[in-house]
């Protein structure tokens, strides 16, 4: 049976790949963490065969990763996740959201580079589901956007639309916090 | 390494791809070991019969497997014959009945086994090598053409780029 001490080691190696793995597509710290834990109880199974294994990180990444799209699935009612019903005239969501993290007028242009990280981290966090999913899957997964659309049960088009909304979202988040950010 | 203004004449979508490339990981909390190492502990106190059958005791797994073969073993003799024993009308004729079908397996073992006695005596050493040898073929071939069939069918995917779908 596994070895207990080099279990909590491999748990402690790993948890922050995992941890923020969930983290990005679900969007929710508490559901992440029990995510999480799902992937080491699953690591924990296999782990005569994940120790000592080079791939381990890949594995317990594409764990993570599928575990926390069932779990998207599995409310997407809920949240009207992906709802292909959805009208391309939404309003400009990406909009909203930049507003509602605009930085307060105080707050000094000029950024160090802890604080510039998670700008652009929560600018991430902060995005619709339905944007932030595919870019996750997109940009930290990489995931062609025929898999993404594939995986997620929805139309390339709509990956694509998704996916660009998103980025604009962040382009506006950016230029909020660096006003000499380039214009399209 | 870290997200800085959009430098002028970079791509926008690459630069973006590379900053979000470049985030580090985000801390985990530190409630996450202890709640995983407290529900492993929990997982490995369950007894063996609540565990997956791949985690049973051997002994375990072949008597399941055994109870299991007979069971169905069972089913299927019974729903085979259960016209032949409700025809019979001593205990007799019943036990015939419900031995015919052993008998026919015994003697087949049998003949088989005469069979193959018989062969060992009259068949040389060099055709058992030769036998051997074209199963190691068939063998060889079978893996072969599994192995193109495999590379055919699941081609490897190409390293994708930023830029390639759209």
């Amino acid at each position: 049976m596994s070895d207990p001490v080099q279990f909590e080691a491999f748990l402690h190696h790993y948890q922050d790949l995992v941890y923020t793995t969930a983290l990005r597509l679900v969007g929710r710290p508490a559901e992440a963490e029990d995510i999480a834990q799902e992937v080491f109880l699953k690591a924990y199974e296999h782990f005569d065969a994940l120790a000592a294994s080079p791939t381990a990180a890949g594995w317990l990444k594409t764990v993570a990763r599928n575990l926390a799209l069932n779990h998207l699935t599995r409310y997407r009612n809920r949240w009207r996740f992906f709802s292909e019903l959805e009208s391309e005239e939404d309003a400009e969501p990406g909009r909203a959201f930049a507003d509602t993290l605009a930085a307060p007028e105080t707050h000094q242009q000029t950024l160090d580079t802890a604080d510039q990280r998670e700008i652009l981290e929560a600018a991430l966090q902060a995005l619709p589901a339905a944007q932030r999913v595919p870019l996750v899957l997109y940009h930290f997964e990489n995931l062609s956007y025929e898999e993404i659309a594939a995986r997620l049960k929805v139309s390339l088009g709509k990956v694509k639309t998704d996916i660009h909304r998103g980025r604009e979202a962040l382009r506006r988040k950016l230029q909020l916090k660096h006003p000499d950010l380039q214009s399209p | 390494m870290n997200p800085t203004p959009h430098p002028p004449g970079e791509d926008w979508e690459a630069w973006l791809d590379r900053q979000l490339r470049q985030l580090p990981d985000r801390p985990a909390p530190a409630s996450l070991a202890p709640r995983v190492l407290a529900a492993v502990a929990a997982h490995a106190r369950r007894p063996w019969y609540r565990q997956p059958w791949f985690a049973w005791p051997r002994w375990a797994q072949v008597i399941s497997l055994l109870v299991l073969s007979g069971a169905l073993g069972s089913l299927t003799y019974a729903l085979l014959h259960l016209e032949d024993l409700a025809a019979a009308e001593t205990l007799a004729a019943q036990f015939a009945a419900w031995w015919a079908p052993v008998e026919a397996v015994r003697a087949a073992a049998h003949a088989l086994a005469v069979t193959l006695s018989l062969l060992a005596r009259q068949v040389s050493g060099t055709v058992w090598l030769a036998l051997g040898g074209l199963a190691l073929l068939m063998y060889a071939v079978c893996m072969a053409l599994g192995t193109v069939l495999y590379r055919l069918c699941c081609p490897a995917r190409p390293q994708r780029t930023l830029h390639e779908t759209r």
